[in-house]
């Protein structure tokens, strides 16, 4: 969700389909598609696929950009856990400013949307 | 192992993982570095377990019956929490949670259990992503006792778990609330100080300390901040989590 207030704030228009999966694209970002291919193969744990793409954002990004993505898909391995697993929710603020873009995604269907005291499948 | 490779992963990066590792088998709040250690080993081979597989494959993970491909350290209880969260952590539900505690595991055992899987994936994920082998696990765990004893303050929520609020913190947490945003995520593992004081900083240097920031404004980093979300917010959705 900070990607549509990071592209408010520098006013580029990035594309939350892209980076939700619900297509496959470069989300508006330089270098995009490259880092949407990586999240993809390591999470997938696609160790040929991993490969790849690492070679491929290494020549055409840097070392240092690989680190630094391949950094951010392990953080984000572990935000959304602890996240799910205790319910925290959105704060209010939050829920309140991307109210419309949650909608327009379809994010409050996934189940680790649902608050704590709803009832589950 | 990071040290030795031919990879040039920035100091703080290099310190913080290294730090997150050293502590999973030593002795914690509430857990015991041998419990600690069955943990991280069983929470490696969850990505084995056939039935873990068949519920990630089912329209409701709630519907598949069977037994974990476990590696016999932990109790049932245990495996089930372990396997859970890195498996498929984006359809735990409030029931699910409140079947585990009445299972045996206490809230905080939960909280420890939960950052300590969650360390180990998210390193591992690293690891592998960046081409270099896992890093090795002790054979043997720490020996010591935990102190087991819940910080002051606890209160449920804001999920359905209990935290302790900046409002509300002691001692305990030391200055946890003054690194970084009071964000309802960064709670989660209060419960547990010793464990959000062991999870936060490997995750601030994985990511950011303060994602509030909207540029990365000197944060050292080689990719752009708009391109940090882009790989967060696909990452997230992977893992079927909208947070």
């Amino acid at each position: 969700m900070r990607l549509s207030l990071s592209g408010e704030h520098t006013g580029d228009k990035y594309a939350l389909e892209d980076a939700i999966g619900k297509r496959s694209g470069d989300g508006g970002l330089p270098r995009g598609e490259l880092l949407n291919d990586f999240v993809e193969a390591v999470c997938a744990d696609d160790a040929a696929r991993t490969a790849t793409v690492r070679q491929e954002i290494r020549k055409g990004m840097g070392e240092a950009a690989m680190v630094d993505a391949a950094a951010v898909i392990a953080a984000f391995n572990c935000y959304p856990r602890v996240a799910d697993a205790t319910g925290i929710p959105l704060e209010e603020a939050k829920a309140a400013a991307t109210e419309a873009m949650r909608a327009e995604l379809g994010l409050d269907e996934l189940d680790s949307r649902k608050k704590p005291g709803e009832k589950w499948s | 192992m990071i040290d030795t490779s031919p990879l040039t992963v920035r100091d703080n990066l290099k310190s913080a993982l290294a730090q997150a590792w050293s502590e999973v088998a030593r002795t914690g709040d509430w857990l015991s570095g041998e419990q600690r250690l069955a943990i991280a080993n069983e929470a490696r081979n969850a990505w084995q377990c056939k039935l873990c597989q068949r519920r990630k494959e089912a329209l409701s993970p709630y519907t598949v019956k069977g037994e974990h491909n476990h590696l016999g350290a932990l109790p049932d209880a245990w495996v089930e929490a372990v396997h859970r969260i890195v498996t498929d952590s984006g359809r735990i539900t409030e029931s699910w949670y409140a079947s585990t505690i009445a299972a045996g595991i206490t809230e905080d055992e939960f909280i420890e259990l939960l950052s300590l899987v969650t360390i180990v994936t998210g390193v591992d994920t690293f690891m592998r992503a960046v081409g270099l082998p896992p890093l090795v696990l002790p054979a043997t765990g720490e020996q010591g006792t935990p102190p087991r004893r819940r910080p002051g303050g606890a209160k449920m929520g804001p999920g359905w778990t209990p935290t302790v609020a900046p409002e509300d913190a002691g001692p305990e947490l030391g200055d946890f609330y003054e690194t970084g945003p009071a964000a309802y995520i960064r709670r989660a593992l209060t419960l547990v100080p010793g464990e959000a004081n062991r999870f936060w900083p490997l995750l601030n240097q994985l990511y950011l300390s303060n994602p509030l920031r909207v540029e990365l404004e000197g944060v050292e980093r080689a990719i752009s901040r708009a391109q940090m979300e882009f790989i967060a917010t696909r990452t997230s959705a992977y893992l079927d989590c909208f947070y």
